[in-house]
């Protein structure tokens, strides 16, 4: 998977392309930052979705190192960053530094809007090897590294201790196969069914359900260049069969009882015994009825080992005219020291590895650190393609119609290829 | 008497009343046009300056960030091959209707609230205006909420009489009939004040009359009631299509992710915020926004031309 020896090759090609994929405004993408100079004079503005990241500490620590750069940070709301970005995109008006998510990196990076990283990576200022590979991949476009992995989410198999000891039903291991949960889940159902409880709570999440399960039955979502869906791999159909059959016996409460009550929801009520959920429910959970009785492991093994790994980014604008300074921030929110910074503040594991202690230590009831773990491990990159939102929209419309047996996995699969390949081949003429 | 109980929002159907008196040439050159030209401008550069403009995307198709080309019918064939638009207006043609269900309701309400000698009836007037001035989000929260499967009230009131539990708003159809019971529910309160202010021109004699010559209660509403509310009836029907017809809050919030039935439950309005927004085709957001306001034109028109058939001034 490493393709370091390649780059610098490809780094070419790839701006390339990017400058004539540009139909928009303005110009190419740049590729020429440059961060060494530690004395650089400049004002640039950083734009970051509300979240518990202690910025001001980066900020702070950033300016030990470049004292000359003045940071100034607007955040808004998650729900409305990508669609104020996108305005300010339109109008030439984009921040100089900006945060950025899996499924909209590509859309930036294609079009040339956001500055090539290739140059501090050569220089040495920027070390992929420092974080987990699936998050050097999702930032990657074309072989080109486009933005600073900021922190990740990893995902885990919760349970809830009281309840498997009510059922009678042995607590979950790290060694776990489907197997193993599907037979735990239906027990519990069985013993505890009469007062509400399930054994698991499935539902139709992406990224906490069953792109994890579609990767460990040695599944698809997207084929590798992002150009044709793969829902209908045989792994693919295997994982959704089995949470369709999860549902089917009860191991797993309906989906349109998932579409009321969220399974987290079900979980912290006590009213499911185990669900897959993310690192970032930590704080959700901790604070939720059953804060005491809950634990977490790895997530239980298909034909292999496999967790889904998204995370956050930070970017520079290329038509800045501080690119330089805002892709200096950017690195540095990316430094070891920078990252010692972010993960104090316990929201997030941060990207750079070494630096997740602080997260794990904040909750040492629970065993975090398989969250770290597992992703190092055995981590594969949140699918995104170009213009990612676009398919997710259809996925979101099929997938809980598949799982609720409106359709049968074959015939919802091939619907789900068919139509998602449309807006991938749409994406290409763009 | 028959300008008294014309509400004042509906004073455009007045001057046919009045006959075409008004009809001489204007004496006044083009002073009055000076005074109304803020407000013309306003309209102008507000509202049909951006119409045209949506009308000419309709035919362009749009880069992400900017920049768009012109395609001709592409968005409008692409639209119609989707087969998303048919369901979607169904979908808000339904809740339309349901929509309009609430003003035989409100004007029951509003006649019982008119009563003489009602005891505490602002207050009740408040109770039935409130949702109105609530925000349609919060709304739809609390709503979702009372329509839970598992949790709900409504479900665990149903359960006493042994009925099973209904999964309101993730079963095709019947999350149709839980929003348009909500969309009634928040516009009550608006008739009410509409119909409520056209009842008390109503004179009270009319009403005694009747008595005296025998007519029930029932009677009354339909012969006095009704014919004599029908402009303000006319007003509120107008305007529940308009709002009935931009249907999109409460199935954004109501309808979440993971829902099996999210596709099938769209409205024209949601249909417009996926393509626009979520999907970045600006180009096919914009031809859903021009067939959604000409099948409203039309509906307004149709209303228009069929209420010279049944409104009542006397």
């Amino acid at each position: 998977m490493r393709r370091r020896t390649v780059l610098t090759g490809l780094a070419l090609s790839g701006l390339a392309a990017t400058g004539c994929s540009d139909s928009g405004s303005g110009g190419g993408g740049g590729g020429d930052v440059d961060v060494s100079d530690t004395e650089m004079e400049a004002t640039i503005e950083f734009a970051a979705w509300e979240a518990d990241f202690d910025w001001e500490s980066v900020i702070e620590g950033f300016n030990q190192t470049y004292p000359n750069i003045t940071v100034q940070m607007t955040k808004t709301p998650f729900k409305d960053f990508f669609t104020r970005l996108q305005t300010q995109a339109s109008g030439d008006n984009l921040p100089d530094a900006f945060m950025m998510n899996g499924p909209n990196f590509q859309l930036y990076a294609s079009h040339g809007i956001i500055a090539s990283f290739e140059n501090a990576v050569e220089a040495g200022e920027l070390d992929f090897a420092n974080y987990p590979e699936a998050m050097h991949e999702l930032y990657t476009y074309e072989d080109v590294a486009y933005g600073v992995p900021t922190s990740y989410d990893s995902i885990g198999l919760w349970y809830n201790e009281e309840l498997f000891e009510k059922a009678g039903v042995e607590v979950p291991t790290d060694e776990w196969t489907w197997e193993d949960l599907h037979e735990a889940a239906k027990e519990i159902s069985e013993a505890l069914g009469d007062e509400g409880i399930y054994g698991f709570a499935g539902g139709a999440y992406n990224q906490e359900l069953f792109y994890n399960l579609i990767f460990q039955a040695g599944g698809e979502v997207l084929n590798e260049d992002a150009t044709e869906a793969r829902y209908s791999s045989e792994g693919s159909r295997k994982a959704l069969q089995f949470l369709r059959d999860m549902v089917e016996d009860g191991s797993s409460p309906s989906i349109q009882t998932t579409a009321d009550t969220s399974p987290d929801e079900l979980f912290k009520s006590g009213k499911a015994a185990m669900v897959y959920g993310g690192s970032f429910r930590v704080a959700g959970y901790v604070d939720s009825a059953v804060g005491e009785n809950i634990q977490v492991v790895r997530l239980p093994i298909g034909e292999q080992r496999g967790v889904v790994l998204h995370g956050g980014a930070v970017v520079a604008n290329a038509e800045s005219e501080n690119v330089d300074a805002a892709a200096a921030f950017a690195v540095y929110t990316g430094s070891q020291e920078g990252q010692q910074i972010i993960g104090e503040s316990g929201a997030s594991i941060p990207a750079y590895q070494g630096t997740e202690q602080a997260y794990i230590d904040a909750h040492p009831e629970y065993d975090l650190e398989i969250f770290p773990q597992s992703a190092e491990e055995y981590g594969f990159p949140y699918p995104v393609s170009a213009n990612t939102e676009a398919w997710l929209e259809v996925e979101s419309d099929m997938i809980p119609k598949i799982l609720a047996g409106e359709l049968s996995v074959e015939e919802g699969t091939e619907q789900l290829d068919e139509k998602i390949d449309a807006i991938l081949a749409e994406e290409d003429e763009q | 008497m028959s300008q008294t109980i014309v509400p004042r929002s509906t004073s455009s159907t007045g001057p046919r009343v009045r006959g075409g008196a008004r009809r001489v040439a204007n004496p006044d050159g083009m002073w009055p046009w000076l005074f109304v030209a803020p407000t013309l401008l306003g309209l102008a550069v507000f509202y049909f300056w951006p119409v045209i403009q949506t009308a000419y995307f309709s035919f362009t198709t749009w880069g992400v960030f900017g920049g768009s080309e012109f395609t001709g019918l592409k968005n409008w064939i692409d639209l119609l091959e989707s087969g998303a638009v048919p369901r979607a207006l169904v979908n808000t043609l339904l809740y339309t209707a349901m929509v309009l269900l609430g003003i035989p309701i409100s004007i029951y309400i509003a006649s019982l609230l008119n009563r003489p000698g009602l005891r505490f009836a602002a207050f009740y007037r408040v109770l039935f205006f409130a949702p109105f001035v609530s925000m349609q989000a919060a709304i739809a929260l609390v709503w979702g909420m009372i329509f839970n499967s598992q949790y709900g009230i409504l479900n665990q009131f149903l359960g006493i009489f042994g009925i099973p539990p209904v999964y309101w708003t993730s079963t095709e159809w019947v999350a149709l009939i839980a929003i348009g019971i909500v969309g009634i529910w928040s516009t009550l309160g608006f008739n009410i004040i509409i119909l409520g202010a056209g009842l008390r021109s109503i004179p009270a004699e009319m009403y005694e009359a009747a008595r005296i010559d025998g007519a029930s209660n029932w009677r009354q509403l339909l012969s006095i009631t009704v014919p004599l509310l029908s402009p303000s009836i006319f007003f509120l029907t107008v305007l529940s299509v308009i709002r009935g017809m931009e249907l999109f809050d409460l199935i954004f919030i109501m309808i979440g992710e993971s829902n099996p039935i999210k596709g099938d439950t769209q409205s024209m309005v949601s249909l417009f915020y996926r393509e626009a927004f979520i999907g970045n085709d600006k180009g096919t957001g914009a031809a859903i926004a021009i067939l959604l306001m000409l099948i409203i034109g039309l509906l307004t028109v149709i209303q228009f031309w069929v209420q010279r058939r049944w409104l009542s001034f006397e």
